[in-house]
């Protein structure tokens, strides 16, 4: 079955540190923000926190493969904002739609603290991200709902 | 074409400029907030977009806020400002099969093989002017459910097949398909100039102006040009697609979110001399945002360029005169102070006079 027919195609899993990332990317903006705020303090991990690339905004290009020849192409160029981190010996990345340096900075943290392994920030973020991943589903299933209603099966004329 | 630079006047650019914003800044009406934008005025948005080759819906709406509305000029603050940016990497590949449906139609087929949704669609309805639209006293929160729903399953989309997989099995289609990948042109590096190919043609229809492609489309079917014909349409498309992008740690798959394109098949009649008449060929049109009449322009223009094989100009105007700040950045430039390239040319005219002795001053002979 190809990938688009399911609502929940493309939806990040929380097992993985891909799926963590693509989670983090999508989160709440506020929420990743004041909740990364208040872990660093809680933990006393502000000490530890290094910026190896200070968050950045810059482009990405959108290459698609079209499926008549099976080329790709570039359709446009995506802005994004990126961050790198570490703390202590753990390295964290994060990119994010947009322009909001913050929250790529905030995501990069998260990343660190995710592969440091802090149990308390660990269980925190865990929450955050599985909210994430159920409000996409929300979303999609929400709008399907919508667009169910507006299926339509023509009908020829004798 | 030449004009020389003129100086003077900088108070006055400031003056006029300030006039702008606080004209603009300082009405008596409320201030439009982004989101306004993007929520109730999101054509225009996803046009302009599509038009500056950059998805961000929030800097979109800022530039279409601050021009006053004027899409050209929107679409420069855009480009102007994404020329400021690095490029900071590709995404991978993403097959539009990737693609979640928001809308689907084909109108070549009344049964395709998976549902037809008109999804979010005013294509059947009346054009008349609602004094209530936009208010909040039409919005339905309960829309009534369809007569004919194929599947109103809440997890599932239903198998949605492509048509030009459909024709591909019944062996109706010209296999195009190619196995050599080759990178992508960049039309953003380096301007795409005929024969080039077909990924710089494609990539710059994708970001030419709606209505220079609308009307390229046009003067082929019904003006001078004639270089193509009226198409069947198969897919039309509206839906999201992911952004995934290689994590630098792990070179795994990150979806960092994503966004809304449209995308047409347009199926082409072969008749040549030379065409594999018992078979059919696809064009293929594919834009940012919700726009059906850019990519429905675009997928006829592919095929048309396809069939052509430049022979005649229509590769060269659809990459040449297509963007629209290339030729609305042209066109305005005359605006600017051309008074010594006009002087020489009234000098020239004076000179030609001069130098006809049988022509007196006034006469028209």
């Amino acid at each position: 079955m190809p990938s688009n027919l399911l609502i929940d195609s493309d939806i990040p899993e929380i097992d993985s540190r891909e799926g963590r990332s693509s989670l983090l990317a999508q989160a709440n903006t506020d929420e990743l923000t004041s909740l990364v705020d208040r872990l660093l303090e809680e933990a006393e991990l502000s000490s530890q926190l290094r910026i190896v690339r200070s968050p950045h905004t810059g482009t990405v290009q959108f290459q698609v493969r079209e499926p008549v020849c099976e080329e790709r192409f570039y359709l446009a160029d995506v802005v994004v904002t990126v961050a790198e981190v570490a703390i202590g010996n753990h390295l964290g990345w994060a990119m994010r739609v947009g322009t909001d340096r913050r929250a790529a900075l905030a995501a990069a943290v998260a990343d660190a603290l995710f592969e440091s392994g802090h149990k308390e920030a660990c269980g925190s973020l865990q929450s955050l991200i599985t909210v994430t991943r159920r409000e996409l589903i929300d979303q999609r299933q929400s709008e399907w709902a919508q667009l169910n209603k507006t299926i339509i099966e023509f009908e020829e004329l004798d | 074409m030449g004009y020389a630079a003129a100086r003077g006047g900088l108070t006055a650019i400031r003056n006029a400029e300030d006039l702008v914003r606080t004209l603009r800044d300082m009405d008596e009406s409320e201030q439009i907030e982004l989101d306004q934008f993007i929520g109730r005025l999101r054509l225009l948005v996803d046009r302009i977009m599509g038009e500056a080759g950059m998805w961000e819906p929030r800097l979109a709406a800022l530039a279409i806020r601050q021009a006053e509305g004027d899409h050209i000029e929107s679409v420069h603050l855009l480009r102007a400002y994404k020329s400021t940016l690095p490029r900071i990497a590709s995404t991978e590949p993403i097959h539009v099969d990737d693609m979640r449906l928001l809308r689907r139609v084909v109108p070549a087929f009344r049964e395709p093989g998976g549902p037809q949704i008109l999804g979010r669609s005013t294509d059947y309805s009346a054009r008349m002017l609602d004094p209530r639209s936009g208010s909040g006293a039409t919005a339905s929160l309960e829309p009534e459910v369809a007569t004919h729903v194929a599947d109103n399953s809440s997890s599932v989309q239903t198998n949605t097949p492509r048509l030009m997989n459909v024709l591909r099995d019944m062996d109706l289609l010209t296999d195009r398909r190619r196995t050599d990948d080759p990178e992508p042109f960049d039309i953003t590096r380096t301007p795409a100039r005929p024969p080039a190919p077909r990924s710089a043609r494609l990539s710059s229809m994708a970001r030419a102006e709606t209505g220079a492609l609308l009307n390229q489309w046009y003067r082929n079917i019904l003006g001078p040009d004639g270089y193509l014909h009226e198409v069947t349409l198969g897919e039309v498309r509206h839906g999201e697609l992911p952004i995934r992008i290689k994590h630098p740690y792990t070179n795994g798959s990150v979806s960092i979110g994503s966004l809304r394109v449209t995308e047409v098949e347009a199926i082409e009649d072969l008749n040549g001399v030379d065409e594999d008449r018992d078979r059919f060929d696809i064009g293929y049109g594919l834009c940012l945002g919700h726009n059906e009449r850019k990519a429905i322009a675009m997928a006829n223009l592919d095929i048309a360029c396809h069939r052509d094989g430049s022979k005649s100009s229509l590769e060269q105007s659809i990459l040449l005169t297509t963007d629209g700040l290339d030729s609305a950045g042209f066109l305005e430039h005359l605006k600017l102070p051309h008074y010594v390239t006009f002087r020489s040319m009234m000098e020239r005219k004076i000179a030609v006079r001069n130098a006809r002795p049988s022509v007196q001053k006034g006469d028209k002979a």
